[in-house]
């Protein structure tokens, strides 16, 4: 199956009836989850994510898809209402975003926002499927060795890239590949640490530990924060929603810019979305005509980072479905879905099951189109939502997160795991260590151990196999060189900062 | 709102290393002592979970010798933590939660729910002048519309409890 063949057998499966209702419900719960006053996407997604479990896998991520990127458009929509970024992506957006809605301009920034990020998105999808074929060629060369260096490798890059200081990625990391080792194991059946607790053979559950760390921790934050309460935005009526000529016409060469950005730094493992973004800003700033005005209200500060975070969200779907390795706290919770799904994200995901590669593909698209249909006319909606008093969606969303855990697998222990979870995010907040490394590890903890002891089992106990290949080697290079250029750039970053502060004095 | 109370951060993240080297070693022993670790060609079910206990000592081994670069650091010097009020509400909200999950199986998810959302929405609401009727009449929507929806028409598996015979 060639490229355009899988697009379009992709879209055939997500255009069915039953999967477009899917697509509007992921697409609908997703933006209002997203635009929630004080949750942010990644918090939002978590807590309504078990819904798609109960639908078959294609619905089900399909629905996850809409979830996603209604998630991320809600985001935008309270960075430019209200100045609160949902997400790291949307912290530049809230930049120009807010100041045009000062100015009376918020409908027809919203509407920049929806159909950049359907351009964006749309490119992208074209550009996925001409990396995809490249990828296929490489995913057939995979054996243990391979499979070994790159969720080590991943691992490793993961704790360096996730932000903070490396105690702070290191500690939930381990603690994350420390409760994947409970119950069975995958390569001889023993059963480990379950300390005769039945609920613990099959091991925990992933979905309680992210919806606890990422849903229930920030709910708990919202109980004890009611200062977001006192923010209201003002209404958006649809008149105000067109953007006049001018500002069209200043939105396109953004969108572009934004959209060919965004889709190089989506390719690359890490958390491209916020990078492109931030990029993209700088990129307006230097390109655009308009470069001076950015920053006091322009319409190039919306446009280009929006187009460049959803078109890096869509390229971000290859190293992630390829590699199986989530390198952002939404990525984990995709990645965690899948699983739930049967799914295993790898390199031999594209090959294995096409189907499901592109199907994927396809369902982020549908998403983006639904979300272009949904978000302008609806806008109203929205800006209602985020007047929903707390104490009404606090405990619906805590009810919500405890059916969606207990629904996976009928158990009160999970509930019991999601509470536990949830205290610990909460105080991992506050402490300032980092949750995406726990859900990492515990994701890719069991297939390291795995593809170890297998690489090992094949090679009659001779180590030498997990540096024999050139793939192997590749990865382990490619670990090396990620980790040495954030070394180097985190020394000249304290160095510049060392030399601004000794010529201010 | 009650003023939060304000902490440290650098002795609460080495209490938390303190823990996580408590647990490596913990974790570790456990791992010698009751799994194999087989042979270099057929490697036992400890080889994986010793890596981990001696990686988790590490990590709490660098957190336990952080030093904070000064007023420049990035990392804050305290973080806050509800008190008085904010603390009770937060701390009744999790009791709440608690109670809502060990008496679903007993009362039901619709049940269990319309009674946590009730008392729930009541120790969020600001309101002084909350009515509890106006609260109660929610909560009941709330977990119908969510019993409906999941239950019957996703087919959601969830606790019926013993009012079973005279629900729906």
């Amino acid at each position: 199956m060639n490229s355009l063949q899988g697009l379009l057998y992709g879209l055939s499966i997500a255009a069915t009836p039953s999967n477009l209702l899917a697509a509007f419900v992921g697409a609908f719960a997703g933006t209002a989850i997203g635009v929630l006053p004080g949750l942010g996407p990644v918090a939002g997604v978590a807590l309504i994510l078990p819904l798609t479990f109960s639908l078959d896998p294609t619905a089900g991520l399909i629905m996850m898809a809409g979830i996603f990127y209604g998630s991320m458009y809600g985001g935008s929509t309270t960075a430019i209402l209200l100045n609160i970024p949902g997400e790291s992506a949307s912290v530049v957006t809230a930049i120009d975003g807010y100041q045009l809605a000062k100015k009376g301009r918020a409908g027809a920034t919203l509407t920049i926002v929806a159909v950049g990020s359907f351009v964006g998105g749309t490119l992208a999808v074209i550009g996925v499927m001409m990396f995809s074929s490249l990828l296929a060629k490489v995913a057939i060369l995979f054996g243990p060795a391979e499979f070994f260096a790159l969720t080590a490798g991943g691992l490793i890059v993961m704790s360096r890239i996730s932000g903070g200081t490396l105690a702070s990625a290191l500690l939930p990391m381990t603690l994350g590949l420390m409760l994947g080792t409970i119950g069975q194991e995958a390569v001889t059946g023993e059963t480990r640490f379950t300390f005769g607790l039945p609920d613990l053979a099959e091991g925990v559950s992933l979905v309680p530990v992210v919806v606890g760390l990422y849903g229930f921790a920030e709910l708990m934050l919202l109980v004890e924060d009611r200062a977001h309460a006192a923010n209201r935005p003002e209404s958006v009526k649809m008149r105000d929603l067109l953007p006049t000529r001018t500002e069209w016409k200043r939105a396109v060469p953004s969108w572009l810019r934004g959209t060919f950005l965004g889709f190089l730094f989506g390719l690359v493992p890490g958390p491209a979305a916020t990078l492109a973004s931030f990029a993209s800003y700088r990129l307006e700033k230097a390109a655009s005509k308009h470069g001076s005005e950015i920053g006091s209200g322009a319409i190039e500060g919306v446009a280009g980072p929006e187009a460049a975070n959803n078109s890096a969200a869509t390229a971000s779907l290859v190293p992630l479905l390829a590699l199986g390795i989530p390198f952002t706290p939404i990525a984990a919770l995709m990645i965690s879905a899948m699983l739930v799904q049967g799914i295993q994200p790898g390199p031999l995901l594209i090959t294995q099951h096409p189907e499901i590669f592109w199907g994927l593909i396809a369902s982020a698209y549908i998403g983006n189109v639904m979300l272009l249909a949904l978000n302008i006319p609806m806008v109203g909606v929205w800006v209602s939502l985020l007047r929903i008093p707390h104490y009404l969606f606090i405990p619906l969303l805590l009810v919500l997160s405890v059916i969606g855990t207990y629904s996976v697998r009928n158990s009160i222990f999970d509930v019991w795991v999601l509470l536990a979870a949830g205290i610990v995010g909460y105080a991992f907040n506050k402490m300032k260590f980092q949750l995406a490394p726990l859900v990492v590890g515990l994701i890719l903890g069991p297939n390291i151990e795995k593809h170890f002891r297998e690489a090992l089992f094949l090679s009659q106990g001779d180590p030498w196999i997990y540096v024999e290949s050139p793939i192997a080697v590749g990865v382990w290079l490619l670990v090396a060189a990620i980790l040495i250029a954030g070394f180097i750039a985190r020394r000249r970053a304290a160095f510049a900062d060392a030399m601004a502060q000794e010529s201010s004095l | 709102m009650t003023p939060a109370r304000s902490f440290g951060l650098p002795p609460a993240r080495r209490f938390t290393g303190l823990l996580a080297l408590l647990l490596a070693g913990t974790y570790g022993f456990d791992t010698w002592q009751t799994l194999s670790f087989g042979r270099w060609h057929k490697p036992g079910a400890a080889i994986f979970p010793i890596a981990v206990a001696a990686l988790m000592a590490l990590s709490a081994i660098s957190v336990l010798l952080e030093r904070r670069s000064g007023p420049d650091d990035p990392m804050p010097a305290t973080f806050a933590l509800p008190a008085g009020a904010d603390l009770r509400r937060l701390l009744l909200v999790l009791a709440a939660f608690a109670v809502y999950f060990v008496a679903m199986p007993y009362l039901g998810n619709m049940i269990a729910s319309a009674l946590f959302l009730l008392a729930s929405m009541w120790l969020l609401s600001d309101d002084p002048n909350r009515s509890i009727v106006r609260l109660a009449i929610t909560a009941v929507v709330i977990a119908v519309t969510f019993e409906v929806f999941f239950v019957r028409l996703l087919k959601v598996q969830m606790p019926a409890g013993v009012f079973k015979q005279w629900l729906f």
